[in-house]
């Protein structure tokens, strides 16, 4: 997995990215500021004791807590990594309570942010497919919102809008998403004063990618030992 | 009411309630997304004006952009003359 989640830092910074690194955990005031709690309700995970901090629901939270209230001089583009915790025992035995998520974060102007995710769901499911994975891309919805009348906005506005699309693969015999593709528009930069110079009303998205079930992909494609897979797949994955 | 008053209303309200006079007003054929008119606290609201008007709840699956995009296909989707 190390060999991957390598490989996939180095096609970010071949894409533009800047390596960010971050404190991993997050302050209560923090996720507040972004709703989450509201939003995602009882999905975050406390540290032991009480520290009022969390664990990273996912990676780009640390990258958008590291900016808040700055001014940027122009548009950022940075991957972050790092061991998310969602407590996700109401949908479905299958989901790691713990599990690796590598990011990609941009902000800057509405259209070239829309413009990068497009481009990004392009490449990524390019590189699946050369991994000989059958992956799809498909429209998603987060699956977490709570019942507020508010999440249900939120959910709606993601489908009419196509926030989130989700490439998906097969593991067991079942689609599941290796990676996601999401647009905030303002969400983040308005609720953090994150400002950027020369763009009125910035945006941000985020690319995800979910390390074990890259991984698990990869093992249901190709068998569980990695010496067996092509050569081909093993030199693009590092293997 | 027919399809063109309720149209009218909803316009009414979108800008009387939604807009706070921000940007220009809205048209029965402006797109409510696009220009980013509405977010989505103002999405549940524009939902609960339709639903309270029709007297009927609209499953989330029936709200997609060819059904809800502006007024008029607003109008035109979910109410009924009859």
């Amino acid at each position: 997995m190390t060999s991957l989640e390598d490989r996939l830092e180095q096609r970010a910074i071949a894409g533009g990215a800047r390596p960010h690194e971050s404190e991993p955990y997050l302050s209560e005031a923090f996720l507040e500021s972004v709703e989450h709690f509201s939003s995602f309700p009882g999905l975050a995970v406390p540290l032991d004791g009480a520290t009022g901090a969390f664990h990273a629901p996912a990676t780009c939270y640390r990258l958008f807590r590291d900016v808040s209230s700055r001014r940027l001089d122009g548009r950022l583009v940075s991957t972050v990594t790092g061991s998310c915790r969602r407590n996700e025992k109401d949908f479905a035995s299958s989901r790691l309570p713990e599990f690796t998520m590598r990011e990609i974060v941009f902000i800057g102007g509405g259209d070239e942010v829309a413009e990068w995710r497009a481009a990004l769901m392009q490449s990524e499911g390019a590189f699946a497919a050369e991994l000989g994975l059958d992956a799809e891309l498909v429209q998603a919805q987060d699956l977490f919102f709570g019942a507020a009348a508010v999440n249900r906005g939120k959910r709606l506005m993601q489908h009419l809008l196509g926030l989130k699309y989700e490439l998906v693969a097969p593991i067991a015999g079942k689609p599941v998403a290796i990676s996601s593709f999401n647009l905030h528009r303002d969400f983040f930069t308005s609720r953090l004063g994150i400002e950027v110079a020369g763009v009125d009303s910035p945006h941000s998205g985020c690319v995800a990618y979910g390390l074990e079930r890259w991984v698990e992909a990869l093992r249901y494609r190709w068998g569980t030992d990695e010496d067996s897979w092509p050569g081909e797949v093993r030199n693009l994955v590092g293997a | 009411m027919n399809r063109d008053e309720f149209t009218e209303r909803l316009i009414a309200y979108i800008n009387d309630h939604l807009l706070d006079g921000d940007g220009p007003p809205v048209a029965a054929n402006t797109n409510l997304f696009t220009g980013e008119v509405l977010d989505s606290l103002s999405l549940i609201r524009v939902l609960a004006f339709v639903e309270n008007a029709i007297g009927a709840t609209i499953p989330d699956e029936e709200i997609v952009m060819d059904r809800f995009a502006t007024p008029e296909k607003i109008a035109a989707s979910f109410w009924s003359d009859e």
